[in-house]
């Protein structure tokens, strides 16, 4: 019984003891739990309302043969209590009255329990003394409520207190009603000793239903929380969703513009030969500005995983700068690229790190258009081992980033200049997060800017 | 003749629209910055302006600023691919704001709109 954490369950096994044949034979029992309000509640009755039911109930009870175990553990839902639940229910008994005056002549245990006066209440008194409190046949029970006092009228009861630990939190009532068989002191002796078991087992599950109550509240509190930080999540992509739209919307309307405007051209004069062929072209141009953009767009949003392999970066920057290296002077830009003799491959995707370097040339070369004359215009590429890791330095004369810019330069779609997507620089980072490597930049307005990458040489397959 | 100041950095664009305002009769000037547009204003005397506002260096709005500066009378039309900079305040002080589209027919409007009160005034 004291293992017993669910709270119905253990309420009507206690009963069940108290009224079962096999166990100590009360014709009915109910409990009452004391509440916050200085209440006992009716909680739960075992036993019937009239002789008639009781008849009933005990030619099924002697044609079943069940034992104790039988009868305690019934199949869940299957009606358990009966008439007198009925007669008691939603019963509550103020316990301020337990504090009546009048030296009440209790009695417990080995000692014959005292009848009640007139006008008392009973179960206050058994739940204020923690002590049994006998109701002779026919005690004026003035103090109750009428259907408890009516349901008891001119029967021989006992109320027990239920004890847990240092309080008392209910009282059980127990009566021979029907078959007025009087109740002995061993009766009451068992009776009070199942109060006390009954009372710790009843706290155990309070308590339990206690933590399980506020455990239940935790869970609810977490799930708000869940909720609320998805909320937060869907918000800020949808923030990101705008900023991508809005930054889509205008990057496609330039090209869209003047293709449509040049088509308009077209169709007004196409006798115009010169004219034709050279706004077909402007056309063209411009649609491949948009699958540009497009490409971009998508590399940023649908990115592969790095194919990492062996890979010397001496090797992908010089055969990058071989390529690149005309449109580079075309802009009048020197490249400069000074490869460490000792550098040990890394891990890594060549192809990814190709467009890494060519996102930072482009950076760079734009950059360095709006330098002064005078100023040179270099871009140097610098490649070193630095312990377990490779950095590679690419390193402008530039117009430098301002100092608030810089800290969000790998922001996607953040951009500083007019016709940029601020995907470029993001796609970098995200490249070299991938590589488990690390980029840094370092920018003095007017003067350069450097950007630093950082590889781990990763321990290489045989 | 009416001369228009067309302040654009696409170079495919500059063309479009300086061959579309020819088209209406127009002495076209170019710009491809908000410094050169400075230039061109005080140099050119345009009866009006066309403005892009994203450009490198010196923006459209802060152009729009300086040019009114030099002179109130110019009336000038922002001619942009972004519809959100007509909130900001500096474009209230421009005469029109077209959103940039390939139906050049709001653009040419929105010039002889800023032009006929010009006239008026």
């Amino acid at each position: 019984m004291e293992g017993t954490i669910d709270l119905q369950g253990l309420l009507h096994a206690i009963l069940t003891c108290v009224t079962a044949g096999p166990g100590l034979g009360f014709n009915r029992a109910a409990l009452f739990l004391a509440d916050d309000d200085r209440r006992l509640v009716a909680t739960m009755a075992i036993g019937p309302a009239t002789p008639e039911e009781a008849q009933a109930i005990w030619a099924r009870l002697a044609s079943e043969q069940k034992s104790l175990d039988e009868l305690l553990y019934k199949p869940h839902g299957e009606d358990c209590t009966s008439g007198f639940q009925g007669l008691l229910a939603g019963l509550a008994i103020p316990l301020a009255e337990a504090a009546a005056p009048g030296g009440i002549p209790t009695s417990a245990g080995t000692r014959p329990a005292a009848k009640t006066p007139a006008g008392l209440n009973p179960l206050a008194e058994a739940y204020r003394t923690r002590r049994i409190v006998r109701i002779g046949a026919g005690a004026s029970l003035d103090g109750l409520p009428p259907s408890l006092r009516e349901a008891l009228h001119g029967t021989e009861a006992v109320c027990v207190p239920l004890v847990a630990k240092d309080r008392c939190i209910g009282v059980m009532v127990a009566d021979n009603a029907f078959n007025r068989k009087p109740i002995g002191e061993e009766r009451t002796r068992v009776l009070q000793l199942l109060g006390l078991l009954a009372g710790l087992a009843l706290d155990n599950a309070r308590i339990y239903e206690q933590v399980d109550r506020q455990a239940k509240q935790l869970r609810e509190t977490l799930d708000a929380l869940k909720s609320t930080q998805e909320k937060l999540i869907h918000s800020e992509r949808l923030a990101t969703v705008g900023a991508v739209a809005a930054r889509v919307s205008h990057e496609i309307r330039n090209p869209l513009t003047t293709i449509g405007g040049f088509a308009g051209m077209l169709r007004a004069r196409p006798q115009d030969r010169v004219r034709v062929e050279r706004n077909a072209a402007i056309i063209a141009e411009e649609v491949e500005k948009l699958e540009a953009l497009l490409k971009e767009m998508l590399d940023f949003t649908s990115p592969r995983p790095p194919t990492l392999a062996p890979t010397d970066l001496n090797l992908v920057i010089g055969a990058l700068a071989d390529v690149h290296r005309a449109e580079l002077n075309v802009e009048n830009v020197a490249l400069v690229v000074e490869g460490n003799d000792d550098l040990p491959p890394v891990q890594a995707d060549p192809h990814q790190l190709q467009r890494v370097f060519l996102n930072l040339w482009r950076n760079a070369v734009q950059a360095m258009r709006e330098t002064p004359v005078d100023r040179e215009k270099v871009l140097t590429i610098r490649t070193r081992h630095d312990g377990d890791a490779v950095k590679i330095a690419c390193a402008d004369t530039g117009e430098g980033i301002p100092p608030d810019a810089l800290l969000r330069i790998f922001t996607p779609f953040f951009t500083t200049r007019p016709r940029g997507t601020g995907l470029g620089l993001a796609l970098v980072k995200k490249i070299i997060d991938d590589h488990n490597g690390n980029i840094d930049v370092q920018s003095k307005p007017g003067s350069g800017t450097t950007f630093t990458i950082t590889l781990p040489v990763g321990r290489l397959r045989p | 003749m009416t001369r228009i100041l067309l302040v654009e950095d696409d170079d495919h664009q500059r063309l479009l629209y300086r061959e579309e305002l020819e088209e209406e009769g127009y002495d076209v000037v170019e710009a491809c910055t908000g410094h050169e547009a400075l230039a061109r204003v005080e140099n050119d005397r345009p009866d009006a302006v066309v403005l892009d506002i994203n450009m490198p260096g010196m923006d459209g709005l802060h152009t729009l600023a300086r040019i009114h500066d030099l002179n109130r009378c110019i009336p000038v039309v922002l001619n942009s691919a972004y519809a959100a900079y007509k909130d900001q305040f500096v474009s209230w002080i421009a005469d029109a704001y077209v959103t940039k589209s390939s139906n050049l027919d709001e653009l040419k409007c929105a010039v002889r709109g800023v032009l006929a009160r010009r006239t008026v005034s």
